[in-house]
């Protein structure tokens, strides 16, 4: 009971501590910041949008007005409120999506940087294959040929974005696994599967979790794309949806800049939280010698 | 490990690779729920002939391995089957945008090379400064953009000023040479800048970390010592030792230049690859997406070769 309790502690202490030095970087709040109001957007969007994203409530393609800030699309609905619900979809497809990449990735890393030799190779050769694919290109072959549902965008953006994962993982395990500490659990005689879930893993986390963070941006984006191009689920709001409907009406010949500006906006700024989130928690979870 | 053996090392490797693709590409569409060519053929309407020719290509009476073979035989031939949408043979169709990609990508990656190097090399000496930190930010800021939408933005922002779809102009066609190139670049100005915004902030970071870890090292300040100008030391050792991780990122990361190019075309209408499949995409036409995801893996594949063997020759001490 004793040492469940303190492990506990420990594990909320560690955050804390990472808590305290996170917070000293301005860049990390302001990505922190960015983040909450997004995040109340995504929780707050039915009260806070004006109209029902799917409801006809103004004229075609209108221009912006006090009634609708950003305008209407081509089947006239509230542009804002549409940006406001998108906020959802992109939120809950990134971190899905990187979380199924880092477990892919991790899986995959931990087992070649562990198993080094033989199996290990085997397994890096696959994940190299995979990294010269062209990722846009097998996203959408991929989201054309298995259809358009929300899951599968997740998992077509997961399966796509792992191998990155995997090779950075793998670099580290293998550095470990020379460190005296798993040499001590081999000699006194843990099995692989104690040492990597007890010794490896836990020394590979902080990594992971940067690398985690840092892949939010990428299925967030990756995600737009398939919309734009066409292959994202056409039953939800999303803001590659958006910016598609906005190109195929010729908002750029016309000038609409209120039509495909927001959007893009939000997919900048949710993006820039998070990779200046990933950013410092890479510097305070992995400190490297400074200059 | 000699130059030879080692080019043969990563012949052998790229082959490998060649087949991985290969055999993905099959699985791809024979694994697919309700067999999507016999679902085609069916519902589309064809003549007695092309679903004949069909069979031929895609031999759907005979056993899974037979088919594959078939697949590999028709590949290595480049017969990549007939187009859903076009109705016509989709291997030449695709072999004739293949040029007009390339134009843009290289373009691209000699911009993004220079420019990104150059910056990162600014930053990299200035490690610190509100310099280093401003390109830094923008760089983060430029990566954290969709492509299509920086091309949306350029597209809008440069209407009338410079032509934003096509390749060429259509009325020029019998005007002299000199006339057609000024249009031609014209035309590829707003695709390159897109392609190359989004490569530039990699570039640089991988050159600005690489340059103020080599500025750390002894023989710097050994060259500072002897007295060497600044741009003696930039030239003579700074980027001479940079440019080994860039070439091999330059390789690493063509296939995200790629998912880039495909973005630019679809917005400035290039008539390359990258428009041809999301055209096809839209159109479901399968065999074109599959032909077009071929070509470009097998783009990638081979640049990738060409980058390991340039390394070896910048770096003679790199092991397979």
């Amino acid at each position: 009971m004793e040492s469940v309790r303190s492990r506990r502690w420990l594990r909320i202490s560690g955050f804390l501590n990472f808590w305290r030095v996170f917070r000293k970087n301005p860049l990390g709040l302001i990505g922190v910041v960015i983040l909450a109001c997004f995040l109340f957007i995504a929780i707050f969007c039915p009260v806070l949008s004006p109209y029902d994203p799917e409801a006809t409530v103004g004229e075609i393609a209108a221009p912006s007005s006090p009634a609708n800030i950003f305008g209407t699309d081509q089947l006239g609905r509230d542009n804002f409120s549409r940006v406001l619900y998108g906020t959802r979809i992109s939120l809950i497809l990134g971190i899905t999506a990187a979380a199924i990449a880092v477990f892919i990735g991790t899986t995959i890393g931990v087992a070649s940087g562990y198993f080094g030799k033989g199996s290990g190779e085997i397994l890096m050769r696959f994940t190299d294959m995979f990294l010269v694919l062209p990722q846009l290109a097998l996203m959408i072959i991929l989201a054309a040929l298995l259809g358009r549902s929300i899951y599968i965008i997740m998992m077509v953006v997961g399966v796509t974005v792992w191998p990155l994962m995997a090779r950075i993982v793998r670099s580290e395990v293998l550095s470990l696994k020379q460190r005296p500490f798993v040499e001590r659990a081999v000699s006194i005689g843990c099995g692989d599967f104690h040492i990597v879930l007890k010794h490896i893993l836990p020394n590979v986390l902080p990594l992971i979790t940067a690398n985690a963070i840092l892949t939010i941006p990428w299925a967030i984006i990756s995600e737009s794309t398939l919309s734009f191009i066409g292959l994202g689920d056409p039953t939800v709001v999303s803001w590659g949806s958006i910016l598609t409907s906005a190109f195929k009406n010729s908002a750029i010949m016309l000038g609409l800049w209120h039509w495909f500006i927001p959007p893009g906006l939000a997919i900048v700024l949710l993006c820039v939280s998070f990779a200046l989130i990933g950013h410092v928690a890479d510097e305070v979870l992995n400190p490297r010698l400074r200059r | 490990m000699n130059m030879r053996k080692y080019v043969i090392r990563r012949f052998i490797d790229s082959i490998g690779t060649l087949f991985f693709i290969t055999v993905f590409n099959f699985f791809l569409f024979r694994l697919m729920p309700g067999d999507p060519i016999a679902l085609m053929i069916r519902t589309r309407r064809f003549t007695q002939s092309m679903v004949a020719r069909f069979e031929q290509i895609y031999g759907l009476d005979k056993p899974m391995w037979q088919q594959f073979f078939m697949y590999i035989k028709n590949l290595l031939t480049f017969d990549l089957g007939l187009s859903f949408a076009y109705q016509t043979e989709a291997g030449p169709l695709i072999l004739e945008k293949v040029g007009n990609s390339i134009l843009l990508l290289v373009t691209a990656i000699i911009l993004a090379l220079t420019i990104g190097t150059l910056l990162g090399l600014l930053a990299g000496w200035f490690h610190g400064k509100p310099i280093d930190l401003s390109l830094i930010g923008t760089s983060l800021f430029f990566y954290c953009m969709p492509t299509f939408w920086i091309a949306m933005v350029f597209a809008a922002s440069f209407a009338g000023i410079l032509p934003i779809s096509g390749m060429r102009t259509l009325t020029l066609y019998n005007a002299s040479w000199f006339v057609r190139l000024l249009d031609l670049v014209k035309h590829i100005m707003l695709p390159t800048i897109v392609i190359t915004i989004l490569y530039i902030g990699e570039m640089l970071i991988l050159a600005r970390n690489e340059v103020s870890n080599i500025l750390t090292q002894d023989y710097i300040n050994t060259a500072r010592a002897k007295g060497l100008r600044p741009r003696q030391i930039i030239f003579r050792h700074v980027l001479r030792n940079a440019s080994l991780p860039l070439v091999s990122m330059g390789g690493i990361s063509f296939a995200f230049l790629v998912g880039g190019s495909i973005q630019a075309e679809i917005i400035f209408s290039w008539p390359g690859v990258g428009r041809l499949m999301y055209n096809a995409a839209l159109a479901r036409d399968y065999t074109v997406l599959q032909g077009c995801f071929y070509v470009l893996s097998l783009t990638v594949l081979i640049v990738n070769f060409l980058t390991d063997i340039a390394y070896k020759y910048l770096d003679p001490r790199v092991e397979y």
